[in-house]
């Protein structure tokens, strides 16, 4: 019965007649029909005994990855025409052309147009062929294709395949197949070149010192923003195609002989169990392999962290880390993670240590203030008033004298406005959203004194909330403490600070009890671990000599301990204290 | 006996100290400065000091005895040595400690809660509160109880050192003179029976099988009675200078009324209310470890391999437990005189027990049980 409710959702949202659907699984390898046009007009079958039994032409996936091609270029186009379904696929190209050797051999490409660089095929493939390849002598039968990859074909990357499922996957992936007549293999042409967003400044993690860069919507231009950071041959990168229909490319980056080969296996294991019909996004993929938030079945707290940032990417994989890059997503998800990265920025480490440590507190302080200081205003106000000086007791009640509302209205009414007014201000497509988003936060907190529905002192709370919310440099981290806030809005108007002390209790024990990827998601903190000092207090460079200890690295040892040895005073404590054997996991001696 | 570690977690011997030091400093939040000023005037910290000495004494007791059987805790040694049945009889003592601790823990500080701060909540609701926090986090398991104890530990000193600090103005040391109060012999039995506010340390015998290096036993329950010594004697040397010995005993919070005293220049006049968060936090985490005990008791007794189950059972039964007693005076007479005078038997009479039995019976396990846990 689910299966039938299922069916009957999908046939809703896709009831298009002329739709043609693919659904290709090769890399997870699951069945997958094409749809002859009267098929698609009578739309998806209602029940597993409507589908067909499969006829002729039709094929499984798992058919596709047994079937070769043959040795006759009309029948092998044809194969593909069928597959897809060319002409009705207009970007789908299948150029016929023949060889200019003597005799001319027929050959013919296929490609999506959109995804390939037509210039470099142009250049490196059909001019090599059609025009420059007057050998004098005929082509030879046997070893035809390997004489075209080797000395016809001036481009640098080929492969050859001989499963159509392969040659399937690379023409999907932006690639070209060479297909030519008396030859049972294909020959894929690299030559992507679909248009994407060049490497541009971050948006949403600015530092002032640092460098600018972010992740952009290509994986490989992403993947060698991190190659270039990380010049070591141990930086490992693995890759599957996850997705029925968007056939994504995901990959998993580690340095090997760092990171915990466990940490590893156990990312590999999450990404390898996922089966969806779409991933167009990191974010998608983190809901499927972040860990749930003890007590509850879900994922509350955000157990990865995404960077748009290559260099703080290459950080994290330098601590022992993992990174995981997703198709055209330009973030990339760092696992595992703990509460403190959430408040960490790489500009930290790239000042000096008291200013990085100043930083850190700021943002610190800047969270506490986002997640309680309406709460705790809540409290005084209501609860304890004994608290609060005499003088400022007075002049809050001549403040709210004229509000008609219990502050518990009042307060929540403010931080909704002023949710509404953030939202809408990111939504503006334009530069100067965020500037309106101010703008009007300012001048509606002023009417609502101004009309009597809120006091001064409340905006100014709200304000101070809004402005240590962005003080935090995590998306997620900020969004999840804005929604927390409202949840001590409201403990605080039950019993005050009782309520707020339960609701911190209630935070930290759900943070204690997570893990991600297996790691307590407090460490170092509870459990207590060791090591060089960067959880909330940042260490000076020099003392940063080990990696995160909870991560269980390979090689604990980041840096030798006092680096500074051309100091005198540094060297001399080198020489009392020994220098710890350092080995780089990317030394070769 | 069926161990239960994947489902409870590991822990190591730090947490482990952490956790016991807040348990057994936490009950100084309560009435026991007024019960100790009315029993030994000023000398209470010495008869804390006694108690502590013993209490060391029977912890070296129960290592003795740990050490015999070293893959399982106090309930799987009495069990072994002497028998399934007589062993579960034996630790039931424990188990009811436990129980009534955690009942009569969570209705004191839900009255202090109540009458500081929040005079028209009702009492049961406060205290199911607290019982249903200490029922969530021991279903959570012993790892997430530590790590909370370990993050909170810095939370608590940094409200418990200010309040320490705060109050020295308002102190006169002449207060806690004479040194020995009403006397040596008095002093003496005060810390004899003393030795029941460090009943937590009970607590290592039970959660043995699941640290990761027994050898850190030793060292995390010395030092948690060190510590909580230390910081009981210094609240409960403190409410004395403050208040005097008898004044002291008159009071019913000593702690709140201590931070009450507390005048930070004429702009700040009254921050009793912000140490409300210490209070909460050490109440709940001692509640937390008690109940924990509890269950763990009975889960190793009757090789129940899924604790989670008597979770909910107990936190009722404690709950329940709680308004036995008709007021906050009775609740905190029934804690501090008659709980803490029985309690003083069974952290030195079950140990001392355990460990004869350990000598005679060297060489020759009662029981299967036994057998099973040589092998």
């Amino acid at each position: 019965m689910p299966r039938l409710w299922l069916k009957k959702i999908k046939a809703a949202l896709c009831p298009a007649p002329n739709l043609v659907k693919r659904t290709f699984s090769l890399g997870r390898r699951r069945p997958f029909r094409t749809h002859t046009p009267e098929e698609a007009d009578r739309g998806p079958p209602k029940t597993r005994a409507d589908q067909p039994a499969g006829p002729p032409g039709r094929i499984t996936g798992e058919e596709l990855e047994q079937e070769r091609i043959g040795n006759r270029l009309d029948a092998n186009l044809q194969r593909f025409r069928g597959l897809f379904n060319v002409p009705r696929s207009s970007d789908v190209v299948v150029r016929e052309f023949r060889i200019g050797s003597s005799p001319a051999i027929r050959a013919g490409m296929i490609f999506i147009d959109g995804l390939v660089a037509r210039d470099q095929l142009t250049g490196t493939v059909l001019q090599p062929l059609m025009l420059l390849s007057k050998l004098g002598r005929p082509l030879p039968r046997r070893g035809r294709l390997k004489v075209v990859a080797e000395k016809l074909l001036p481009h640098h990357q080929l492969r050859q395949h001989e499963v159509l499922a392969d040659l399937v996957d690379a023409i999907l992936a932006g690639n070209t197949v060479l297909l030519i007549d008396g030859v049972a293999q294909g020959l894929v042409v690299e030559a992507r070149g679909h248009a994407h967003r060049a490497v541009e400044q971050t948006t949403s993690e600015t530092v002032v010192r640092g460098p600018k860069h972010s992740f952009t919507e290509n994986l490989r231009v992403n993947t060698a923003l991190v190659r270039r950071l990380i010049r070591c041959p141990s930086l490992v990168i693995e890759s599957w195609t996850l997705g029925r229909l968007t056939r994504t490319e995901v990959v998993l980056m580690y340095i090997e002989g760092l990171t915990n080969p466990w940490l590893v296996e156990e990312t590999r294991r999450r990404i390898s169990t996922v089966d969806v019909d779409r991933l167009l996004d990191a974010g998608m993929l983190e809901r499927m392999i972040e860990s749930p938030s003890q007590p509850t079945p879900f994922p509350v707290v955000p157990t990865m962290l995404a960077t748009e940032r290559p260099d703080r990417t290459a950080a994290f994989l330098a601590d022992g880390y993992l990174a995981i890059l997703v198709g055209d997503s330009p973030h990339a998800l760092i696992a595992p993670t703990t509460f403190q990265s959430f408040l960490h920025n790489p500009e930290d480490y790239y000042l000096n240590w008291p200013l990085g440590t100043a930083l850190r507190l700021v943002r610190l302080i800047g969270t506490f203030t986002s997640l309680l200081l309406p709460a705790a205003y809540l409290s005084l106000i209501n609860y304890h008033h004994a608290l609060i000086p005499t003088e400022l007791v007075l002049a809050i009640a001549a403040a709210r004298e004229r509000v008609p509302f219990p502050s518990l209205v009042e307060i929540i009414g403010l931080e909704v406005g002023f949710e509404l007014i953030r939202e809408a201000g990111i939504r503006i497509p334009s530069v100067i959203g965020p500037t309106i988003g101010i703008v009007g936060a300012v001048i509606l907190g002023q009417a609502a004194v101004a009309a009597n529905l809120a006091s001064p002192l409340l905006v100014i709370i709200v304000a101070l909330t809004a402005l240590g919310s962005f003080a935090i440099p995590n998306y997620s981290a900020a969004m999840l403490l804005r929604t927390y806030r409202f949840f001590f809005i409201a403990l605080a108007a039950i019993a005050g600070f009782f309520g707020i002390a339960v609701g911190i209790y209630l935070i930290a024990l759900m943070l204690c009890a997570t893990k991600s990827f297996g790691v307590p998601f407090l460490s170092p903190v509870a459990p207590f671990r060791g090591g060089s000092p960067d959880v909330v207090l940042h260490g000076a460079q020099f003392l940063l000599h080990q990696r995160p200890r909870f991560l269980r690295p390979l090689d604990l040892v980041a840096q030798r301990r006092l680096i500074r040895s051309w100091d005198p005073v540094t060297a001399q404590l080198e020489e009392e204290s020994g220098r710890p054997e350092h080995r780089p996991p990317c030394s070769t001696k | 006996m069926k161990a239960m570690r994947p489902e409870l977690g590991r822990i190591d011997g730090t947490h482990l100290a952490v956790l016991l030091t807040l348990t057994i400093s936490a009950k100084i939040f309560l009435a026991l400065p007024s019960f100790l000023a009315t029993r030994v005037g000023g000398a209470g910290w010495i008869a804390l000091g006694v108690g502590a000495l013993v209490a060391t004494v029977s912890l070296f007791l129960v290592m003795a005895v740990l050490a015999r059987f070293p893959d399982s805790g106090l309930v799987g040694a009495a069990r072994a040595l002497a028998g399934p049945v007589v062993g579960r009889l034996l630790v039931a003592p424990l188990f009811l400690l436990f129980l009534a601790d955690t009942a009569l823990t969570a209705r004191q500080f839900a009255a202090n809660f109540q009458v500081a701060v929040l005079p028209r909540t009702p009492v049961e609701l406060l205290a199911a509160v607290l019982l249903l926090l200490a029922g969530l986090t021991v279903s959570l398991g012993l790892e997430t109880l530590v790590r909370i104890a370990m993050l909170f530990s810095l939370v608590i000193a940094s409200f418990f050192v200010p309040l320490a600090v705060a109050t020295l103005p308002a102190a006169d040391l002449g207060h806690l003179f004479p040194l020995l109060g009403p006397g040596l012999y008095p002093v003496l039995a005060q810390g004899w029976q003393d030795s029941a506010l460090y009943d937590e340390f009970l607590i290592l015998g039970l959660v043995a099988p699941y640290v990761r290096h027994r050898r850190e036993l030793w060292r995390a329950s010395t030092l948690a009675i060190g510590i909580g010594w230390l910081a009981m004697a210094a609240i409960a040397s403190l409410t004395v200078a403050v208040f005097t010995g008898t004044g002291a005993a008159r009071l019913t919070f000593p702690a709140f009324t201590l931070a009450r005293s507390i005048i930070l220049g004429e702009f700040v006049e009254r921050v009793e209310a912000i140490f409300i968060f210490l209070w909460f936090l050490a109440a709940a985490i001692k509640q937390s470890a008690t109940l924990m005990a509890a269950v763990l008791i009975v889960a190793q007794a009757f090789d129940i391999e899924q604790h989670r189950p008597l979770v909910p059972a107990l936190t009722v039964l404690a709950l329940s437990l709680a308004f036995f007693p008709p007021s906050l005076a009775a609740a905190a007479e029934l804690d501090f005189e008659t709980l803490r005078l029985e309690a003083s038997m069974v952290v030195i009479g079950l140990p001392l027990l355990l460990f004869i039995l350990t000598l005679v019976r060297r060489g020759r396990p009662r029981t299967a049980d036994a057998q099973d846990e040589r092998t």
